[in-house]
């Protein structure tokens, strides 16, 4: 991953319509009623860890102290490109 | 603005871990889904579908006690209660083979015809001005009942869609939590168990809240990023 592509890609997807077009996202389960023990970390984690750590490296090296809304935007991006095979929002340029 | 019960290191940590575990919930968020971008969701859709399948309340619990599914599952997030939720892309949803989750603010339904405009824009719900001229925008709760009732998963998005906070007073907290939940139980005949602040607040940011949430029956907090099942 580099990292001007990284940033290349957060401005891209901040300047969509996002009350009219779908935004792709992940989210964590978080179990806070403790009615099971914290499962153990796989060891390599996965593709989708892997690119966000990554990711999270490179912005921190870039800009230093990073924000909530640099998390959001860095889980977008890696949503936007791991959902499907092609970047998400390329689909809206297919003719229908 | 987006706010996190802990530190931003705290936050990377949890949410690698949690990417890493390979349960992580995959989402497409929409707000209005007006019909000229009708194409667009279908092809979306259509190739999600290929790859994905779709994921309810019972699903989700599981995920919750680390079943990593066998294909990718996706949650298509319907937020704000706009007729065009139910008129455009909900039949393609489940002709995909998915279920919808609709995150609604309870009062937007209830609003008459000719204020749903002026409400949408003072609580913030961005919607195509050309789209209905002169008629509803909101759905109605007919329709509310009727995606509940073929499998489709309601959540409250607070009944007015308005951000609580430390400082919100008791009574609007009240409002916006506990009364909203009894607005949805009553008109669909089932309790709504997810909540998710506006602006996707996570548990322990606001211990008031948190504490009204657990004492009104929900369930879960759908945040930013994650998905909090309540203690």
């Amino acid at each position: 991953m580099d990292i001007d592509w990284l940033e290349a890609e957060i401005e891209r997807l901040s300047k969509l319509p996002n009350a009219e077009v779908g935004v792709p996202m992940f989210l964590v389960p978080e179990d806070l009623s403790m009615s099971r023990p914290p499962a153990d970390v796989p060891e390599g984690g996965t593709e989708i860890s892997r690119a966000f750590d990554e990711a999270i490296a490179l912005l921190q090296a870039r800009r230093g102290t990073l924000t909530p809304r640099d998390i959001a935007a860095v889980i977008e991006v890696l949503a936007e490109h791991h959902l499907l095979g092609r970047p998400f929002s390329s689909i809206a340029a297919e003719p229908a | 603005m987006i706010r996190l019960s802990g530190t931003i290191a705290e936050a990377v940590r949890d949410l690698s871990d949690g990417l890493a575990w390979g349960n992580a919930i995959r989402l497409v968020n929409y707000h209005s889904t007006p019909g000229f971008r009708a194409a667009e969701y279908e092809a979306q859709l259509a190739a999600l579908a290929e790859t994905h399948d779709g994921l309810d309340m019972a699903g989700m619990e599981r995920l919750m006690q680390g079943e990593v599914p066998r294909r990718p599952v996706v949650v298509p997030v319907l937020f704000e209660g706009f007729r065009d939720n139910y008129d455009v892309i909900l039949p393609m949803i489940e002709r995909h083979g998915f279920t919808a989750w609709f995150f609604v603010p309870p009062a937007f339904l209830g609003i008459p015809v000719d204020m749903q405009r002026a409400f949408a824009d003072r609580q913030t719900l961005t919607y195509p001005h050309d789209e209905y001229p002169g008629e509803r925008i909101a759905m109605t709760w007919e329709e509310l009942r009727d995606a509940h009732a073929r499998g489709h998963v309601v959540a409250c998005h607070s009944r007015t869609h308005t951000e609580l906070t430390p400082e919100t007073p008791e009574a609007i907290l009240r409002d916006e939590i506990v009364l909203a939940k009894q607005e949805f139980d009553a008109a669909l005949g089932a309790p709504v168990e997810i909540f998710c602040f506006l602006r996707g607040a996570e548990y322990g940011l606001n211990p008031r809240a948190d504490a009204m949430l657990s004492e009104a029956g929900y369930r879960y907090i759908w945040s930013n990023f994650r998905v909090q099942k309540l203690p």
